[in-house]
């Protein structure tokens, strides 16, 4: 649920609590009103009738009797020093058929010096249409006010939260290698300007830190090439030495196997490196049909070598912009892939037509994902040699030239296509 | 031969100096540019070797220097920046071949047989050793003159043993020298293996002598009388 949409839904939670609070106490404040104005009303009329009655040339009269609507007179034998009483009281109305509430007035008075009851009666407004009023016009009322919101928030949403989703949108986008300092437009809203500036700095103190981390490894890499060169040589003189005995070759062997595998894992890496620089700017076009007839042709012997099946079926000759040493590396790394991950007398299937190319191979099958295969130094626990980086660079490759690139597993048979 | 080595590091310098020097070259080195620049004015040489980057220049002025000189030497890079453009700028201005560190000893070593050949014999060219007769260009082998059927890996590599002669070649070398990057292969020791065992046999069967020994776990050692 977005932010507004939350906010308003608590004001209008909240408004319709007042609202109803808002109603009682309007309908207790103007019931109070009513009840005042008709007691004035009742004492008023009151004065009048008594003067009617001093005036009034009446004797005699009957011990009940009204002289105007809702005014009755009655002898009464009751104490003339008590107060008059004021109170609500219900009367059936023949007409509505129904009970009406009035407010009477009951008073003790002398008339003629014969006590009479008087009661005087107005009356009232039915609370319930009263309450079915204020009700109504609250919801009225209510349901502006819901309109009015959701038009303030469409409003809000389009314009003044514009700089909000602009920043979420580069923040989406952004690539920590991308080249520039990530930038947001100017705002006045204080808050966004805040989140702004602060995630703008963030973002390039961890530029910073990444690429010094980068040129960190890469120099590494990179000076580790000649004392390696240097290791080797060594080991090589070493190893032409005639005096040397079997189980010291051994050692000298086992070192040399070491510098070896650390030498080629430091070309890959460099590689990988190289790539996420985009150190290869030439792109050419390529036919994938020849790429593939070329490598193939380079591995075929490998290939015959560790008698695999060989099945080829090239029906398109699709073309795609490619650097070519990347794209060398990358046919010649999933090639080569198949083969190392094959297993004895096993097949190798080509598949390629206008939109994809797909290398099955057999080998073991595996409960783990795939995509794992495309991380650095993930890798089948048979090949402790293989330096784990091929697929890293397959993907990378893949990725710089927007291929996208599948992998996998069915039982035995791995399978990965690069979709052009 | 004389053979003149520009190379900064000094450990990896001597290395190849005292190898090649072993392989009955002569060979001279030096660490820097500007020591290079006097050696090749006042020396006459078979063949430089040159790293691309020395402490007070670079390699690829040497080889412009050599070719400034209209030198016949034979140039070989060796650099660890194994940089393409490197690469390719340096065999554009006239270099022969490019090696990346960290490279093997018998490698450079078959490299610059290859080239030393390729130089002096304008292509007409045999390596004889024992009854052992090569034609590198026509890719044709011989026993006692009896033509042996090797198939191109095969070749390769007898080529290869007989550059390094009585000299142990470790799997790894061989497989490198044979198939480059791909080594990473796992099981390209087996294919050095089989292309030996078919290697050997094919002398053996064509009456030659089994020059080639088994250097247990290390490699092989193609053994001369």
């Amino acid at each position: 649920m977005r932010l507004l949409t939350k906010t308003t839904m608590y004001y209008l939670l909240s408004t319709l609590g007042i609202f109803l609070l808002g109603g009682v106490i309007f309908y207790l404040v103007l019931m109070s009103i009513i009840d005042n104005e008709v007691d004035e009303k009742l004492v008023f009329h009151k004065g009048q009738i008594l003067q009617k009655l001093d005036t009034g040339n009446w004797d005699g009269a009957d011990s009940f009797f009204s002289i105007e609507k809702n005014v009755h007179i009655r002898s009464t034998t009751g104490n003339l020093g008590a107060p008059d009483r004021i109170r609500d009281t219900l009367i059936y109305d023949p007409l509505e058929k129904e009970y009406m509430p009035y407010r009477q007035l009951v008073t003790l008075q002398q008339i003629h010096g014969k006590p009479y009851q008087i009661t005087i009666r107005e009356p009232l407004v039915e609370s319930e249409s009263l309450t079915e009023g204020i009700a109504y016009s609250l919801i009225a009322l209510f349901l502006i006010l819901i309109i009015v919101l959701l038009f303030v928030h469409n409003r809000i949403t389009n314009r003044l939260w514009v700089p909000f989703y602009n920043a979420l949108d580069r923040l989406k986008n952004y690539e920590i290698n991308q080249p520039e300092n990530l930038h947001f437009d100017e705002t006045n809203v204080r808050e966004f300007e805040e989140l702004n500036r602060n995630l703008s700095q963030m973002t390039s103190r961890i530029r910073e830190d990444y690429r010094n981390l980068k040129e960190f490894t890469e120099n590494v890499s990179h000076e580790i090439q000649t004392p390696l060169a240097i290791i080797k040589s060594k080991l090589e003189l070493l190893m032409q030495s005639e005096e040397a005995q079997p189980d010291q070759m051994n050692l000298i062997q086992s070192s040399y196997q070491a510098a070896n595998r650390l030498s080629k894992l430091n070309q890959a890496l460099i590689l990988l490196a190289k790539i996420e620089n985009q150190e290869f700017p030439e792109i050419t076009i390529i036919h994938v049909n020849d790429l593939v007839e070329k490598h193939l042709e380079y591995f075929r012997e490998l290939i015959d070598l560790r008698e695999l099946d060989l099945q080829i079926n090239m029906t398109a000759d699709p073309v795609v912009s490619l650097n070519p040493s990347l794209g060398d590396i990358l046919i010649s790394n999933l090639i080569s892939n198949a083969i190392k991950h094959n297993v004895e007398r096993g097949s190798i299937g080509i598949n390629l037509n206008e939109k994809a190319l797909t290398i099955i191979n057999t080998g073991e099958a595996t409960d783990r994902d795939p995509s794992q295969f495309f991380h650095r130094f993930t890798k089948d626990g048979n090949h402790t040699d293989s330096t784990g980086l091929g697929l890293s660079i397959v993907w990378k490759i893949c990725k710089l030239f927007s291929i996208e690139i599948q992998y996998s597993i069915q039982d035995n048979l791995h399978i990965i296509s690069l979709v052009f | 031969m004389k053979i003149l080595l520009v190379e900064d590091e000094k450990p990896l310098s001597e290395s190849i100096e005292t190898y090649l020097k072993q392989e009955g070259y002569l060979c001279e080195s030096v660490l820097d540019y500007a020591n290079a620049d006097d050696r090749i004015v006042l020396h006459e040489y078979d063949c430089v070797i040159v790293d691309i980057s020395l402490p007070d220049g670079t390699g690829l002025d040497i080889i412009r220097d050599l070719k400034a000189m209209e030198s016949p030497a034979g140039i070989i890079i060796i650099s660890a920046r194994n940089a393409v453009e490197d690469k390719i700028e340096g065999l554009e201005i006239g270099a022969d071949d490019y090696l990346s560190k960290p490279f093997s000893l018998p490698e450079l070593n078959a490299r610059i047989k290859a080239l030393m050949r390729r130089r002096n014999f304008g292509g007409q060219n045999e390596i004889i050793c024992d009854e052992i007769k090569i034609q590198p260009d026509s890719h044709q082998a011989f026993i006692q003159n009896q033509m042996i059927d090797l198939t191109h890996k095969e070749f390769e590599l007898l080529l290869f043993l007989l550059s390094n002669k009585n000299r142990i070649l470790t799997k790894e070398t061989i497989a490198e020298h044979l198939w480059e990057d791909n080594i990473d292969l796992t099981d390209s020791f087996d294919f050095v293996y089989t292309h030996i065992k078919n290697l050997r046999k094919k002398i053996r069967v064509a009456g030659g002598k089994d020059y080639i020994r088994t250097v247990y776990g290390i490699g092989y050692k193609f053994v001369t009388p």
